[in-house]
């Protein structure tokens, strides 16, 4: 019995110490390699808030327009390209509600400003004849380019067939009279002029008194596709990558010394019981880690990192809970064994249902909330399923170790 | 323990807090920030030391009055200032705004670049208080069932109404200390709601605990003992968590300090109620009932 109860311990211990060897430095082999859990965790799982980035939410103006839903979809589409445009690939673009878009880019060193404008111009190209009449739009515009010519920058495009047909048709009609045609961008006039000759081949150059950022942004624009709704921006938000890295390692650093602590108090209140509390512990820290990293939709944002570290604090608590009552058993004057059993049976009610009002709470915060408030109410769910996991199962059965090992010595249990 | 029997004091107290709490709510109103005022919070990375009363002055040049500039910084110095903006009447207009200050800045410190810009709409605003209460409402309705379901329902009450008073204790917080209220303050106090009806629901356990082992005694007898029961862990709990929390707060950045700050309070606020609020009350509301029952017959 006893013995059996050192080597299940030992190997336990042994397993634990090599699994968090891999979580924090990976390992390996040739070709095959396990990544180290924290790096992965750094690289794919944080939010916008720790890696520094933009997000920005677009309203739109008028959510009572015919074909509303496909005119927002084709508006998350526009966004995309744009951003892909941009080279901006990792960024995503998301419904929010039914009325808006929500645009986040990670970790981009572009002006907060110029990129919210960039979005959220509609880029809505016409060509218009001597009557007003819209005769080709930025719709029928396959290509365009910034260009310099002529001492000033300007946006070549190239049309479609059909926008080179009507184009081909226009000028030859207005060839040589004074009638003129009118560029309007967004409603504004960008260039009016007298046509000298046929335009056939559906080429052309927009010119205005662009700079040489104005010209690539426009062209672009207007290769992205004109949203197809008017949109006004209603947050944006941008964090600089050096605060966000700096909140991530002192929230870190925090995070070591507070486990460092609270296993120092659980083995200094408990002795050995705390030992046992504190390998839990470890579990619980990995076992949080590992949801984080394989849920998916899961994101670590900074009250997320501070919603963990507190968790570790409450974590112990079910071990605390615990404990009492073995303490409470052991007083009365039962046997090791009796008061382990009785221990854990007796606190297993108070634990339960403390954790699940405290899930409940979490669960209305997941289905309700937005945004940040949702994405803590899902570490504090992982943080509860898995302090109770390893208070219920892991820390029993060290416990049950312990008791075979026999070690009756009340010195190792109390203060 | 006698809790009971200093029940008075220990609701005299917090009725107190809470009481200061909501007149300056009233009256002076919440320090709220731009996630539920609108505007705009821009940081600017000045290159180096610098002084945050000329910048200032660039502000009240134009027009902006009352904006006390921030210091701010990663590492090596505050380098960083950060001017807070009420939001104008027109998105162009913050733009605008925008525009000018940066160039007016950049005339006296010409190292200064825009680090970030934050800007909220006052129309975006509402929705998110709005998300948080109504989570806030059906979290309170669905923890009353739970709890009446497995102890009954006096208590279900008597820990909801904890759960309320921890809220206001810290809406009281941050009343009074006129700290700025963001939505990191409805993560924080939602991060308390789950702590403390977990505190509360461990000293109900025990009273359900010892109701079911026999006990002979009074109502009051009943709450003292399992309050003294439970003592030494809720100290043991606070103790662990307020650890992890205070290290947040004396080590982390200053986003997470906003957060820390009013989740000490909470803790504090939630320790206090399950300990000297949650047994009392119950044995209040089930006395009430009793002497109601009495009359009847």
């Amino acid at each position: 019995m006893k013995k059996q109860g050192v080597v299940t311990l030992t190997v336990t211990i042994i397993l634990l110490a090599v699994v968090l060897y891999l979580a924090l430095f990976g390992v390996s082999f040739g070709i095959r390699e396990i990544r180290p859990m924290a790096q992965q965790i750094k690289e794919e799982k944080l939010g916008l808030d720790l890696t520094g980035g933009f997000y920005a939410v677009y309203q739109a103006v008028d959510p009572n327009q015919e074909n509303f839903e496909e005119k927002m979809e084709g508006a998350v589409l526009v966004y995309r390209n744009r951003l892909d445009a941009k080279g901006m690939t990792e960024a995503t673009v998301q419904r929010q509600g039914s009325d808006k878009i929500r645009v986040e880019i990670p970790s981009t060193e572009s002006d907060p400003q110029a990129l919210s404008q960039f979005l959220s111009t509609p880029a809505k190209l016409e060509w218009k004849d001597n009557d007003g009449k819209v005769i080709v739009e930025g719709a029928n515009v396959v290509s365009a380019k910034a260009m310099y010519q002529d001492g000033q920058y300007v946006v070549s495009f190239k049309l479609d067939d059909e926008g080179t047909k009507d184009f081909a048709n226009l000028t030859a009609e207005y060839a040589g009279t004074t009638k003129t045609i009118t560029i309007e961008l967004d409603g504004e006039v960008i260039s009016t002029a007298t046509v000298q000759s046929t335009i056939a081949t559906g080429e052309g150059i927009l010119s205005g008194s662009f700079t040489q950022e104005s010209a690539l942004t426009l062209a672009m624009q207007i290769e992205s596709g004109a949203l197809p709704l008017e949109v006004s921006e209603s947050e944006v938000r941008s964090v600089s990558a050096t605060l966000g890295a700096d909140a991530l390692d002192k929230g870190v650093l925090a995070g070591a010394i507070g486990i460092l602590l609270i296993m120092v108090f659980m083995v200094a209140i408990y002795r050995l019981p705390g030992v046992m509390a504190s390998i839990a512990l470890v579990v619980y820290i990995l076992l949080t880690f590992f949801c984080i990293l394989t849920l998916p939709g899961v994101q670590l944002t900074l009250p997320g990192v501070a919603g963990v570290i507190l968790s570790i604090g409450m974590a112990v608590d079910a071990n605390v809970i615990i404990f009492e009552r073995i303490r409470e058993e052991m007083r009365a004057g039962k046997s090791l064994k009796t008061s382990v059993d009785n221990g854990f049976n007796k606190a297993f009610r108070a634990i339960l249902d403390s954790n699940v009002t405290t899930l409940i709470a979490a669960g209305a915060l997941i289905i309700f909330g937005t945004g940040s408030i949702k994405g803590f109410g899902f570490t504090l769910a992982i943080g509860i399923l898995c302090s109770m996991v390893t208070a219920v199962l892991v820390t029993r059965f060290l416990m049950k170790q312990v008791v075979k090992m026999n070690i009756t010595d009340k010195r190792y249990y109390a203060k | 323990m006698k809790v009971v029997e200093k029940q008075k004091l220990s609701f005299a107290v917090s009725a107190v807090i809470i009481a200061i709490g909501l007149v300056l709510m009233l009256t002076v109103g919440l320090n709220l920030g731009i996630d539920f005022s609108g505007g705009s919070i821009i940081t600017y990375d000045m290159g180096g030391e610098f002084d945050t009363a000329k910048v200032e002055a660039v502000l009240m040049e134009n027009g902006v009055n009352h904006a006390p500039v921030q210091k701010s910084g990663a590492g090596a110095g505050d380098t960083f200032a950060v001017v807070r903006l009420k939001p104008l009447e027109s998105e162009a207009a913050d733009i605008a705004m925008r525009e000018t200050l940066i160039k007016d800045i950049q005339a006296v410190y010409p190292d200064a670049t825009v680090e970030t810009v934050d800007r909220v709409g006052s129309e975006a605003v509402w929705n998110l208080v709005k998300d948080a209460l109504l989570a806030l409402a059906v979290a309170g309705v669905l923890i009353l069932i739970y709890i009446s379901i497995r102890f009954e329902f006096y208590s279900a009450v008597a820990a909801v109404l904890c759960l309320l008073h921890d809220v206001l204790i810290m809406l009281a917080f941050v009343a009074i200390t006129r700290m700025e209220v963001n939505s990191t303050f409805i993560a924080a106090v939602l991060t308390i709601v789950g702590y403390s009806i977990n505190n509360t629901i461990v000293v109900f356990d025990r009273v359900r605990d010892n109701e079911k082992s026999g006990f002979k005694g009074t109502t009051a007898e009943l709450i003292n003992k399992s309050v003294k029961e439970t003592f030494t862990r809720s100290m043991y709990t606070a103790l662990t968590t307020f650890i992890t929390i205070t290290l947040l707060y004396v080590l982390g950045a200053d986003a997470i300090r906003t957060f820390a700050l009013p989740i000490i309070i909470g803790l504090a606020a939630g320790t206090y109620s399950s300990l000297f609020i949650a047994a009392p009350l119950w044995g209040l509301l089930l006395g009430k009932r009793k002497s109601a029952m009495a009359k009847k017959k």
